[in-house]
């Protein structure tokens, strides 16, 4: 008897165990399907893969963007490195019948595409049409950075960010805004407290967690996978800049606020002006040479403190890591009509380049050397021999708009500044002497007599 | 057991075992005994395989969720960190059906209260006079509009009728009276205020108050009337309370097509009032325009900055006149508002552009010109690849070839160094003096009014030194300083692209409107095409100039140039007029010939190198200083001795004294040719209207004779100029009539 029940009990249970087996089975593959549903799919038929969602996904948006010009074109990292892997497939295939989706059907959560804002026509239309043709779409906006700059201008906000989802695909649509200094610049992406969390998973886009500044790159049309799209022309170079596209902007709010204390002494104006073009040559200079370099110093702190080049001082300053360092440096300044004024050290400790600009002001160019937690550069002092040493917090790099130039600035600026300058450094001083007013310097002994003649150069 | 003890890796597994399954079981089938044993084992592998599943499942579901919010922190990128303390939405039970709305009309006082804010309130002496008007939604309540017509002097019941018939029907309307508003209320006001249902309004008298709440077309909702007992006294204040029902929102609305313009143009008929047929229900005007593109337009991505006040209506007609004229492309274009005023945001949102507004900053000039600097700092910053831009102001018309105009002549401020502008208006075009469309000049003066702004000349020169808040310039007058024009000059037509419409503004008002801006020329001629741009060059123009005074025939200097006479009735010949002066900034004889020729006189305008070029009577007419007579021609058309044509020469110079001692010194004036009567304002209607930019004038004249770089500093400066402004203020509200007709004496 016990023998039968328990017998019944183990079939009842099988029963209901094997009917919700079935159904998690068929569960379990759906969700298999929806997440590299490519993968699966392929190496069957002629053309293989045009049915996954990302590609339909991105066809219909490029149906969208032709048909309403929309100016648009791709900028996905995943995609523009697989273009320009199999750049001669896409050439190819340009003209015969494609077989195979290579490009646009790997398993990934978005597509990400540019759009120029500045060309396009008729902003207003587009997103019921979007809607229509079945994608669901979110548009972030904020207010225009290029106003912040001037006192108390405010506009109507501008479109940052679109996403727009179809089916499980979403496409990201950055856009590009011009600033002054010839590059482009696509802003925060930020939620606003009503908007639905889980949309689509932010955290897995390409652009918009931080502001981003890219050099305007020169565009091409090709064929991805049977779509026209547009590319930049060096696929390779623009992803390389998305790792380090992160853009900050000047504090305009703080730099008004500075004025309004100090009253905005009128114009030392023409040595700002030399400095300002001292500035641009060095930085048209050094960009040739595919040197990167940032604001340090004096110039930093002007434009920290007040978004503009501080009037009284007379020397613009660079920073470079000395990795970076190419002897040509001096000669293209030379070239440049930056005739070199002194050098003090040598590669392996303590460089810093001097150049001679117009009416006294000069170009500082410091070397930066690299230690376990923090990174130095180098002081001479020509009369004594004497080394010293300032000591900087470790930081990166960030984009940000100076004197109608996109010029690198250290990310962590406030540090940056604070150890060079110490707490103190929203107050002006006009004295400062380079060897003892910094609250980084430390001497770092005395340079042989023997190096002198390497080590102290003056012209 | 053990053997069945499944992997993972189930799915791909299950499938292949069940077959095995199933021939296992078929053999067994006859054993009953292992028939029970292999169900019991089955049932236990289908439970561990059910439970390997689910714990399958669980685990992928948690890492997609763990991955979702691996670090909440940088999620937090993504968080707009402002706005949080949204205020929660006031809404109490459901929307009110019932506003109730106070109305009161008094000597010195109206207000206007809905559901108890104060919509209008005016105790301001000495203003405000006439009949309040404020228009309602009827389905929100909100204010649409907000107007007042002084009836107590002439043709402002014309406006107010022209604007009580635009007002959509179901509208509320609510009328009161400050002061005086019967002296100047027609007949066909009152038939209107009668056909509104008013009983008091039609029958208003002499300082009677009036309060008035009716709906367009429909019932009165509430009215109060008291009469004035006498006519040295007011009627009795009176304070009308009413309620007036709401209605739902579809009716206060008109049912057009869904479509992008027509959503547009519903959000801007839901708000304001007093824009005539755009809000039409039937037949509303169009708001998009489409002109015909330019063949070759160089001026495509030229950005266009309107600046722009808080004249809605105003800014209404420049854009619709912008929007049509061939070439425009509207997303260059972005229209720079003074102020957080809503009214000329919706204006702008209606034709679907750019608006930005801009914190006042400042006070009078000084306002208008730090908007300047905000609004082309903010056009060069948002249009970074731009040379150029467009400079428009919103009480202009701009002609339907302005574009055209531009693009053939562009190219001219990239190749030429020595040109500051291009402008499309004529300081001494009026219909009288302007003639042909085709025709360009060269003059020294910058006239504004619808300019190009080389972005080099702006970013280099004008931003740096731009005049900061304190100092009360006006930006044009400064920009015309020597300092910044540095001997440039500007490019402009014969016959103005741009008309100038405004009479109501900080430096304007009728009078003056009416004596200098409305005879203006305006072209209205399509597509046309311009002669020998290239002739503009700097040196290519002066050899021009020296062609048409070479051939130019010379008139007969004896005549009064005041007179009609002085130009024979011919046709399409070029006559020459010679004026003296002194020195180079010596224009006191050409202020009182552009005074007879009623033209510009106010300053000096659209000279070239001491020449002026306009049409009289279809004439080309000269005029130019003695001093240029340098071509053999010349001498020998002006002989030297008695009776010659300049024995009565047009010397208009006052007799030598210290210059800029004040503006009574102008009352010294003499004309030493046959008397010319004189009907335009001058003397002292000259200092009076010296008052537009008297403050820069006074400037002018300390910067150039005294050259102190800054005379603002000095205390005497600051007080003269203050003085100086505020007498003008008190001549503009009250101009004395009698100053108009002036008679220059006779002198000699």
């Amino acid at each position: 008897m016990s023998r039968i029940n328990k017998n019944v009990v183990l079939a009842l249970l099988t029963l209901t165990s094997s009917a919700f087996l079935l159904f998690q089975l068929y569960y379990y593959k759906h969700y298999l399907s929806t997440k590299n549903g490519a993968g699966l799919s392929k190496s069957k038929g002629s053309r293989i893969g045009f049915d996954s969602t990302q590609w339909r996904a991105v066809k219909k948006f490029i149906m969208l963007t032709s048909s309403q010009n929309v100016p648009v074109f791709l900028i996905d990292p995943l995609v523009l490195e697989l273009i320009n892997k199999n750049f001669e497939q896409v050439k190819n295939t340009s003209q015969g019948s494609i077989s195979q989706c290579t490009f646009f059907c790997v398993p990934r959560d978005f597509t990400a595409f540019a759009l120029q804002y500045h060309l396009w026509k008729n902003e207003e239309g587009w997103f019921r049409i979007a809607e229509n043709m079945g994608f669901q779409c979110l548009k972030i906006e904020s207010k225009d950075p290029r106003l912040d700059g001037i006192d108390s201008l405010s506009g109507t906000e501008i479109p940052l960010h679109y996403i727009c989802k179809l089916a499980t695909h979403a496409i990201h649509l950055v856009v590009f805004h011009e600033r002054s200094g010839n590059y482009l610049w696509h802003g925060h992406l930020r939620l606003k407290e009503h908007i639905d969390r889980k949309f689509v998973p932010f955290r897995k886009l390409q652009f918009g967690r931080y502001p981003g500044a890219f050099d305007r790159p020169e565009l091409q049309q090709v064929t991805v996978d049977g779509l026209e799209v547009l590319i930049p022309k060096d696929p390779m170079h623009f992803v390389e800049e998305i790792p380090h596209s992160r853009f900050i902007e000047c504090r305009y709010k703080e730099a008004r606020a500075f004025f309004q204390v100090r009253d905005n002494q009128m114009c030392t104006c023409k040595l700002k002006k030399i400095a300002k073009e001292l500035l641009q040559l060095a930085a048209k200079t050094l960009n040739k040479l595919g040197v990167p370099f940032w604001l340090s110093s004096g110039t930093c702190l002007g434009w920290y403190r007040q978004c503009n080049i501080i009037p009284y001082s007379k020397d613009v300053d660079l920073g470079i890591f000395i990795q970076d360092y190419k002897s040509d440096i001096i000669l293209a300044f030379q070239d440049a009509g930056l005739p070199l004024k002194h050098k003090f050290g040598k590669v392996e400790d303590s460089l810093e380049l001097s150049f001679q600009g117009k009416d006294d002001v000069k170009l500082d160019i410091f070397f930066f050397y690299e230690e376990t937690d923090h990174m130095w550069n180098g002081g001479t002092q020509a009369k004594t021999g004497k080394k010293f040493k300032y000591l900087f917090p470790k930081f990166t790099l960030c984009w940000t708009e100076f004197v109608d130039m996109k010029v690198h600035v250290p990310c962590e600026t406030l540090e940056y500044i604070e150890a060079n300058y110490g707490k103190t450094w929203k107050i002006p001083v006009k004295m400062w002497d380079w060897k003892r007013s910094p609250p980084n310097v430390q001497p770092n002994g005395i340079w042989p007599i023997s190096e002198w003649d390497e080590v102290i150069q003056l012209y | 057991m053990d053997d069945w003890k499944p992997s993972p890796l189930i799915k791909p597994f299950g499938a292949r075992k069940k077959r095995s399954w199933y021939l296992t079981w078929k053999y067994k089938l006859t054993n009953q005994r292992a028939l029970r044993r292999f169900c019991q084992t089955g049932a236990v592998v289908f439970l561990l395989v059910t439970v390997i599943v689910n714990i399958k499942l669980i685990l992928d579901t948690r890492r997609a969720i763990s991955e979702a919010n691996e670090d909440p922190e940088p999620e937090q990128d993504y968080d707009e960190v402002l706005g949080r303390l949204e205020p929660p939405r006031r809404r109490g039970s459901g929307p009110r059906r019932v506003l109730d709305v106070e109305v009161y009309s008094s000597r010195s006082k109206v207000y206007v209260a809905v559901d108890g804010t104060t919509v209008l309130e005016d105790e301001a002496r000495e203003q405000g006079r006439g009949i309040h008007v404020i228009v309602l939604n009827q389905a929100t309540g909100h204010v649409m509009a907000k107007r007042v017509f002084d009836t107590y002097s002439p043709h402002e019941d014309e406006a107010m009728v022209l604007f009580l018939n635009m007002v959509a029907p179901g509208r509320v309307l609510i009328c009161t009276v400050k002061d005086e508003g019967s002296f100047h209320l027609k007949d066909t006001a009152k038939a209107l205020l009668r056909s509104l249902g008013s009983q008091a309004g039609p029958a208003l008298g002499w300082r009677d108050t009036w309060a008035f709440v009716g709906r367009k077309g429909g019932p009165v909702l509430g009215e109060k009337h008291s009469k004035s007992p006498a006519l040295s006294s007011w009627g009795d204040p009176v304070l009308l309370k009413t309620d007036v029902p709401l209605s739902s929102a579809e009716e206060a609305e008109c049912h057009w097509a869904d479509t992008e313009l027509n959503r547009r143009r519903r959000r801007f008929c839901s708000k304001v009032e007093g824009y005539g047929s755009v809000c039409s229900c039937k037949d509303p005007t169009p708001i998009e325009f489409s002109p015909d593109p330019l063949p070759d337009n160089k001026v495509l991505k030229v950005p266009v900055a309107v600046i722009a006040g808080n004249r809605p209506n105003y800014l209404y007609r420049m854009l619709r006149s912008l929007l049509s004229a061939q070439g425009v492309s509207p997303q260059m274009i972005t229209v720079f508002i003074d102020g957080y005023y809503e009214e000329p945001m919706d204006v702008v949102a209606l034709f679907g552009l750019r608006g930005i507004q801009h914190t006042p900053i400042s006070i009078k000039n000084a306002r208008v010109s730090q908007h300047y600097k905000a609004s082309l700092t903010a056009t060069f910053n948002l249009f970074p690849e731009a040379k150029f831009a467009v400079v428009l102001e919103e009480d202009l018309d701009i002609a339907v070839d302005f574009f055209s105009f531009l693009s053939q002549s562009i190219h001219l401020l990239e190749e030429d160094d020595s040109l500051y502008c291009i402008s499309a208006w004529n300081d001494q075009g009026y219909e009288h003096t302007a003639e042909d469309p085709a025709l360009l000049y060269r003059v020294e003066t910058m006239p504004g009014l619808g300019w190009v702004l080389r972005r080099s000349l702006y970013k280099e020169e004008l931003e740096p030194k731009w005049p900061t808040p304190e100092k009360l310039w006006d930006w044009d007058m400064w920009m015309r300083m020597p300092e910044q024009r540095r001997g440039r000059e500007c490019i402009i037509p014969d016959v103005s692209r741009s008309y100038h419409f405004g009479i109501v503004g900080l430096n304007m008002n009728g009078y003056f409107h009416e004596a200098y801006f409305k005879k203006h020329k305006f072209n209205t001629v399509p597509g046309v095409q311009l002669r020998n741009v290239d002739s503009l060059k700097k040196e290519a123009y002066e050899v021009e100039v020296h062609r048409l005074l070479s051939e130019a025939e010379v008139l007969d200097h004896s005549k009064n140039p005041c007179e009609d006479s002085f130009l024979p009735d011919t046709e399409g010949h070029t006559y020459v007029a010679f004026i003296r002066m002194e020195k180079d900034d010596d224009f006191t004889t050409w202020t009182q010939l552009a005074k007879c020729l009623h033209i510009w006189d106010l300053d000096v305008r659209g000279n070239h190198r001491g020449l002026w070029r306009l049409f009289r009577k279809k004439n080309r007419f000269l005029v130019s200083e003695e001093a240029t007579l340098s071509h053999p021609n010349f001498l020998g058309a002006t002989p030297k001795g008695g009776g010659s044509p300049r024995s009565c020469r047009t010397d208009m110079r006052p007799p030598p004294g210290p210059r800029g001692a004040g503006p009574g010194s102008e009352s010294n004036l003499f004309i030493d040719c046959p008397e010319g009567l004189e009907n335009r304002p001058n003397l002292e209607g000259l200092d009076f209207f010296l008052g537009w930019n008297a403050a820069l004038r006074v400037g002018l004249a300390f910067t150039q004779e005294t050259a102190v770089p800054n005379p603002w500093t000095g205390p005497d400066g600051a007080h003269m100029l203050t003085q100086t402004h505020s007498d003008t203020l008190r001549h503009w509200t009250r101009p004395p009539l009698s100053i108009l007709f002036v008679q220059i004496s006779k002198a000699g």
